[in-house]
This record gives structure tokens, C-alpha cells and sequence, in this order.
């Protein structure tokens, strides 16, 4: 474990140092980052606002939804960028490289790149969660209080994600149709969670808390935060959840790695 | 006798290919048992699809076997990949093993903490692969920019930079010039010599086979055909030489017959003949002799014995059994 991370943070920081040289791309894809999540959020809301709310969510609640949802996003598609094409290592054989090496084979993979131009969906969903907060009032009596649920919703959101998207990459060791598994595990999800879950029907709703565990990501930490039922300690069961399904990822990667059938020279 | 340090026994790899009724099975490897002794440099030779990469990548715990174990320095490749990773160098010479966008130097930082290298013994250690692969002259040049001669260089500096106890290489002279494999084979030699590292290569050049290997192990559809020195493959095979011979016109072949064991092959529109025989049973002067009755010789070349011959029959003899 600490081994690990040791590997991870010395790796991490030798791939960012190569990239300084692109700062001029990293401001313009942070540019471009901050108009699709103008775009995203206006549809979102413009939806809320043409029904009226979604069963008693306001603006500026599903707003603040959001924020959370695209600041965890932002936390994988940054380490775990690597992930997100990951079926090219199991194709050309590249994954060989991987398992020569003295480390865990996810950390080997996850550290070869951290994707900064993805920091984009962090600042702008904390800015998001900041101004609908402020708005709604969440942060005129416990600041500090309001500011550690969200984090934490976040650190919750950030483990399902990674959890989802290791999942899927793990699939590669079974099938080749990794692109098409995609959007239905993790994209779909992913925009699911930007509206209430309470406007779905029971089978998704229920999907989203067991296989897909996106509820514990977004929709229950914003429950919390916006006093709308679970108290705080729900959000130490969205932690667990997160690191449970991360937990299952793993071996689930585990046992992908058990079925790597490399190719021919 | 010492516990040998790569172990295989009944070693098995089947692979499947395709889905449910479409499935096919493949047997890349049959009950294959060999064993490698400390500080041996072995050759695993073989025709292409025989199985050597099957079995480098059992041996380095990226496959798990179908059936029969393996054991690699007491330990085995998939259960204990990772312990068994810090005493292995691996360099595949159709693959990089090195970062791409760095300059080929963070390569080393970067496998000098992956390993656990200690400041001390990684900067030992560098100043040697240094001196001898000649790295600092296009060590701060990112890895893709590299010649391949150069970057096969950096990549046998990675692979050795924790001083592993087995080094496997698979095809590590692939693609170089012949400067580039004489300075990779010295510094393979010296390495074995020095340091008692194990050395495993694969390879389809003979020469890095004589110039190198103490033992062979040829393999044949994933069976194990030979197991020896070069010296005892040519005893077993035969000593392949080779007689070339220039006639002035053209020669008739109705005139003589070859002596029995020589194989012809037509030269320079049929002005001239190479003759392969083996050298334990026919002796130059008696296929020269029937040359002498088919036309009149103009120049004549005697070749040695070469593996590459020794090889192809080798491999001739198994594609006709």
C-alpha cells in the first residue's frame, strides 16, 4: 500500500515535469473544458427549469448537484486518464511491459500519466458548488461544516468513479468491445447523476445504488448537504461504498490480469 | 549438485480463441521441462511460432500456465510476480520498456525508486552502464528521437540498473546494424562474465547464438527438440559445410552423379553450384572430383560450418517429421 502510493507520487511527478513544456495547451483545453461545462450545466438547468423543479429539487439545488457530480468526475478523468483508453495496452501487447514491473499492476498503469488538462472539471465544479451554495445559503452559519460535507461528497463521488472506470478496463481482459461498454457504465451514469435520482424510475434507481453506485457519488452527498433527509453520517456510508466498489474493481482487475493472453510476436 | 535456478516441469499453454461454438484451442506450448543452472547463458531457439515467447513469458510471470509449473530463482513467476520482478531484467526488442516522451536518463530515476535502488548503488551502477554502453552521448534525448542501436543501448541499461540475478531478453538484436549487435553481444558477454547473471535470449540470428550461448534449447511446436552445446547440436545434426563452385560455360549434370548426402542448389544461371554436405562423412576433394567429370571448374570457395546451416537442417528434418 504505502509502497504503492510512494511508486504512484514519484511516478506522477516525473510525468508532470516532462509536461511543462505544453502549459500553452493546458490553458487552452482548460478554456475548452470551462465552455462544455457552461453548455452541460445551461442544458441541465434549462431542464430543471422547464418542469418546474424536479420533485422538489430547485435550480439552483440540482445546480449545486452538479458541481459535486463534475468535480469527482474531473478527480479520475485527471489520475486515472490512463485508464481511459486502456484497451490498447491489452491489444498490442503492451500490458507485458506492465506486468514485468515490481508493483501493482493498476498503479504501474495509473501512473504512467496524470492528465492536468482534466483540471478543468474540478475548478469549474468547485466554482459551481461554490456559487449555487452561496446562493442557497449553505454557507452563512456552518461554513466550515458545509465545505467538509461537500469535500467529502466528493472524495465519495471520486472513489465510484474510479471504481466505474477501472471496471470497465478490466472488461478489456474479456472483450474487445471496451468502447461500447463505455458510455452505458460509465458515461451514462455519469450524466444520470447530474439530475435527482428520485426522478427515475425504481429499477434505475435501484441499479444506480447496487452495480452502478453513482447514488453514493453525488445524489446522497447532496442529500446531506442540502438537509433534505440522511444526516452527516450518511456520508461515512458513501466513503464505504466508494471504497467497497473500488475494492471490487480491483479484483475484478485482478482476475482480468489472471486471463491477460498477451499476442503473438 | 546446486537447485537450478529456472525450473520447468510439464510446462503447458493453451490458448483460447473466440467465443462459445467458434472457439478454437490452441497448444502453444506442450509438456516442456528444461532447467537453467546459475549463471548459464542460454539460447531458446527455435522457428517462429515453436513456442519461445510462450514460454520468456510464462517464465516472467505475463502468462499463467495452462498446466505443469515453473519456478524462477525459488520462486514462482505468477504467485510472486512481484518479488520475482525485482530480480528479473526483461527487455523485448520489439517492445519498449522504457518512457517514450522522457529523455532516456528520468527512465532510470523513475526505475531506480520502482526497483528500490539505493542513491548509492544506483549512482555505482549507472557510472558502469555508462562507461560501457557509451549513454551519456544521447542520454538527455527523449526516448522516441533514439536511433534503435542507441535505444536498444538504454534499454539493456534499464533492465540491468538493480542488478538482477536473470536476465531475459527476447530478441534483443532485432533490426540493429552490425556495429550495434557487436556492441550489444560485448557488453552481454561481459555482463554474464562479471556480474554471474543468468542470461535467457532468444534469437533468429545465429551469429549472437556462437557468439554467446553456452547452451541451446530448441524448441519445436512447444516440445523441447535439443538441449546441448553447439558443439553437440552439430554432432547430432551433422557439420554442415558448404562448397561453392564456378564451371567455365555451362556444366552437364548427366555426365556424374553428386556422392550421396550433397544437397545442389543452382548458382549464376547454372555456371555455378552450391553444394552443402556434411563434413564428418564427405570430404571436399571427393564431391570436387565429380565436379571435375560435369564441367570444367573455373574457382571454387569452401564455406565453414555455420549454426545458420546447422539450424536450417535442423529445422528441416523437424518440418519433414
Amino acid at each position: 500500500m504505502l509502497d504503492g502510493w510512494r511508486l504512484y507520487s514519484a511516478m506522477a511527478r516525473m510525468t508532470l515535469m516532462a509536461r511543462t513544456s505544453y502549459r500553452a495547451n493546458f490553458w487552452l483545453s482548460l478554456f475548452f473544458n470551462l465552455i462544455m461545462v457552461t453548455g452541460e450545466l445551461a442544458v441541465t438547468l434549462l431542464i430543471v427549469h422547464r418542469v418546474h423543479g424536479i420533485l422538489g429539487w430547485t435550480t439552483y439545488q440540482v445546480m449545486l448537484l452538479y458541481g459535486l457530480t463534475a468535480a469527482s468526475g474531473g478527480v479520475f478523468r485527471v489520475f486515472l486518464s490512463e485508464l481511459h483508453d486502456f484497451d490498447r495496452y491489452l491489444v498490442n501487447g503492451e500490458f507485458d511491459a506492465i506486468l514485468t514491473r515490481p508493483a501493482h499492476t493498476w498503479i504501474t498503469v495509473v501512473s504512467r500519466s496524470v492528465d492536468l488538462d482534466q483540471m478543468g472539471w474540478v475548478i469549474e465544479g468547485v466554482a459551481i458548488m461554490a456559487v449555487a451554495g452561496s446562493i442557497l445559503g449553505l454557507f452563512r452559519h456552518h461554513a466550515l461544516i458545509a465545505g467538509a460535507e461537500l469535500a467529502m461528497g466528493v472524495l465519495a463521488g471520486s472513489l465510484v468513479w474510479m471504481a466505474l472506470v477501472t471496471a470497465v478496463a478490466a472488461l478489456g481482459f474479456f472483450t474487445t468491445r471496451v468502447d461500447e461498454m463505455q458510455p452505458m457504465v460509465l458515461y451514462g451514469p455519469q450524466t444520470a447523476a447530474t439530475f435527482p435520482l428520485s426522478a427515475y424510475p425504481t429499477t434505475l434507481r435501484t441499479l444506480f445504488y447496487t452495480v452502478l453506485p453513482v447514488a453514493f457519488g453525488s445524489y446522497v452527498p447532496a442529500l446531506v448537504v442540502l438537509h433534505k433527509g440522511p444526516g452527516p453520517g450518511a456520508l461515512m456510508l458513501c466513503l464505504g461504498a466508494g471504497l467497497l466498489a473500488l475494492a471490487l474493481a480491483l479484483w475484478f482487475w485482478q482476475y482480468g490480469v489472471r486471463h491477460y493472453t498477451s499476442t503473438g510476436t | 549438485m546446486t537447485r537450478p535456478i529456472i525450473a520447468a516441469d510439464g510446462l503447458e499453454k493453451t490458448f483460447r480463441r473466440g467465443r462459445g461454438l467458434r472457439a478454437r484451442v490452441t497448444q502453444a506450448v506442450h509438456p516442456l521441462s528444461f532447467a537453467v543452472e546459475e549463471g548459464e547463458f542460454i539460447g531458446l531457439l527455435g522457428p517462429n511460432g515453436a513456442g519461445k515467447s510462450t514460454t520468456i513469458k510464462m517464465m516472467t510471470g505475463i502468462l499463467h500456465p495452462s498446466g505443469g509449473s515453473i519456478e524462477v530463482d525459488g520462486l514462482s513467476p505468477q504467485r510472486d510476480r512481484v518479488a520475482l520482478a525485482l530480480r528479473l531484467g526483461v527487455v523485448f526488442g520489439q517492445r519498449t520498456q522504457l518512457w517514450w516522451d522522457l529523455p532516456l536518463i528520468e527512465s532510470y530515476r523513475l526505475l531506480r525508486v520502482m526497483y528500490r535502488v539505493t542513491q548509492a548503488d544506483y549512482a555505482a551502477r549507472l557510472q558502469r552502464m555508462a562507461e560501457l554502453l557509451d549513454l551519456p552521448a544521447f542520454w538527455s534525448t527523449p526516448v522516441r528521437q533514439l536511433s534503435l542501436g542507441q535505444r536498444m543501448r538504454g534499454e539493456l541499461a534499464a533492465a540491468l540498473l538493480h542488478r538482477p540475478r536473470i536476465l531475459v531478453l527476447d530478441e534483443p538484436t532485432i533490426g540493429l546494424d552490425v556495429t550495434a549487435k557487436a556492441e550489444v553481444r560485448t557488453f552481454l558477454r561481459e555482463e554474464n562474465a562479471r556480474e554471474g547473471t543468468t542470461v535467457v535470449l532468444t534469437t533468429h540470428d545465429m551469429a549472437d547464438v556462437e557468439e554467446l550461448c553456452s547452451r541451446l534449447l530448441v524448441i519445436h511446436e512447444g516440445t523441447k527438440m535439443f538441449d546441448g552445446s553447439v558443439a553437440d547440436l552439430e554432432a547430432r545434426v551433422g557439420a554442415q559445410s558448404a562448397l561453392q563452385v564456378m564451371f567455365r560455360g555451362l556444366p552437364d549434370w548427366s555426365r556424374s552423379e553428386l556422392p550421396e548426402g550433397v544437397e545442389r542448389a543452382t548458382l549464376d544461371g547454372g555456371h555455378g553450384a552450391f553444394l552443402q554436405y556434411n563434413r564428418d562423412k564427405l570430404s571436399p576433394a571427393e564431391i570436387l572430383m565429380a565436379m571435375r567429370l560435369v564441367g570444367e571448374i573455373d574457382d571454387f570457395r569452401m564455406e565453414e560450418p555455420r549454426l545458420e546451416s546447422i539450424m536450417r537442417a535442423l529445422y528441416e528434418t523437424l518440418g519433414a517429421s
